[in-house]
């Protein structure tokens, strides 16, 4: 009888610690800004996990513009998971808000045993989160010192003008 | 377009200066000491006033001040945009600004003499009726005491008139010149070669073009 209850007790303690329950993810986004200087674009994603119960998951799975690549993590942040993405040119990182799955070791697994399309979108993930990336800027249309040196130039021709009028 | 008006088409703040280096005459008081004994001398002051290159003390100084707020503001230019440190490019600052101070204010010495004499002209019709109003009451004022008057106020009108227009023109042809050299000719050249090119040329542009008659 003593047996059946530990055995029972340690049953439940395994399953209790065993996945994470209710996950609240937040994330920070860090994408390309600046197209004059640069040739391709890079993302990062920073999620950050936290758990109703349970322990926080090994590992995360990202799927992330077609690719499902393993996130980072780092021994001094426990909890936050870290994924990147590069392209060649800034055209092929979509602008906007791109919704990125997450799937943790469970949900990995069932997703690399299923042999179709539907049956992979099936899988439900661990979660989902979005990288924001507001597009690549290649600076005004016309720079500062031309409007600097049309204005200047406006008061020095109306200036130029009102001389000729005197010496004329 | 030149206005044939009586008051004087300037700011206050430039006026403020004039009226603080130089007292307006008080022509009330003034005319009760003027008599038919005025000296040749005195005639030949105003003349030589009129038609002399030197400036006064008030209008060196006006200048000057100008000429040297004027060479200042590329330095602000080149240390935020050009990222210039001060403490590393102080000698070549100084140098710059005092050579572009003593150039600017030759160029404003050159255009005034040169806009003092015109500017007279035009404005020899708005005085006489000035002057006429003020005399017209008085009885005992004879000609050459209002001939006298005419030329003086002329002297004055034009003198204000030709040392305003010369610092304005002068300093938008200056700032005209600089922005075009350094942002544009000298953009892709180093920074210490960019400020002394950008301010000595623009500064000695201006000083030729003062030169010139037209």
């Amino acid at each position: 009888m003593l047996r059946l209850v530990l055995a029972i007790l340690a049953v439940l303690a395994f399953a209790q610690g065993q996945s994470c329950e209710s996950p609240q993810f937040q994330v920070a986004s860090y994408s390309t800004r600046d197209g004059r200087l640069t040739a391709e674009s890079a993302a990062e994603l920073e999620i950050t996990v936290k758990c109703k119960s349970g322990k926080q998951p090994s590992t995360l799975y990202a799927d992330i513009n077609g690719q499902t690549v393993p996130c980072a993590q780092s021994i001094a942040s426990p909890g936050k998971y870290f994924v990147s993405i590069a392209v060649a040119s800034h055209k092929q990182l979509k602008t906007g808000r791109t919704t990125v799955r997450l799937y943790d070791d469970d949900s990995y697994s069932a997703m690399r045993k299923a042999r179709t399309d539907e049956a992979v979108r099936a899988v439900k993930p661990f979660g989902t989160v979005e990288l924001n990336h507001p597009g690549v800027s290649y600076g005004p249309w016309l720079p500062s010192e031309f409007f600097a040196v049309t204005i200047f130039g406006a008061v020095w021709w109306a200036a130029y003008r009102e001389r000729s009028i005197i010496l004329g | 377009m030149i206005e044939q008006n009586i008051e004087i088409p300037v700011d206050l703040p430039m006026k403020f200066i004039f009226d603080i280096l130089t007292p307006q005459p008080h022509f009330i008081n003034k005319q009760a000491q003027m008599t038919t004994q005025r000296s040749a001398s005195q005639d030949e002051d105003l003349l030589l006033q009129d038609f002399s290159r030197n400036v006064t003390t008030k209008s060196w100084i006006l200048f000057s001040g100008n000429a040297a707020v004027v060479s200042a503001i590329p330095l602000w230019l080149f240390w935020r945009i050009h990222q210039m440190d001060f403490s590393s490019y102080f000698i070549h600052f100084i140098i710059g600004t005092i050579v572009s101070t003593y150039f600017l204010n030759l160029a404003y010495q050159n255009m005034k003499f040169i806009l003092k004499h015109k500017i007279a002209q035009k404005r020899e019709e708005a005085v006489n009726r000035e002057i006429s109003k003020i005399f017209a009451n008085d009885k005992n004022a004879n000609k050459k005491d209002k001939d006298d008057r005419v030329l003086t106020r002329k002297n004055e009108v034009a003198d204000f008139e030709a040392t305003t227009f010369s610092i304005f023109y002068n300093n938008s042809f200056y700032l005209v010149c600089l922005i075009v050299l350094s942002f544009f000719v000298l953009k892709n050249f180093s920074p210490t070669v960019n400020y002394l090119f950008s301010v000595g040329l623009s500064t000695l542009v201006v000083f030729l073009f003062s030169t010139g008659q037209k």
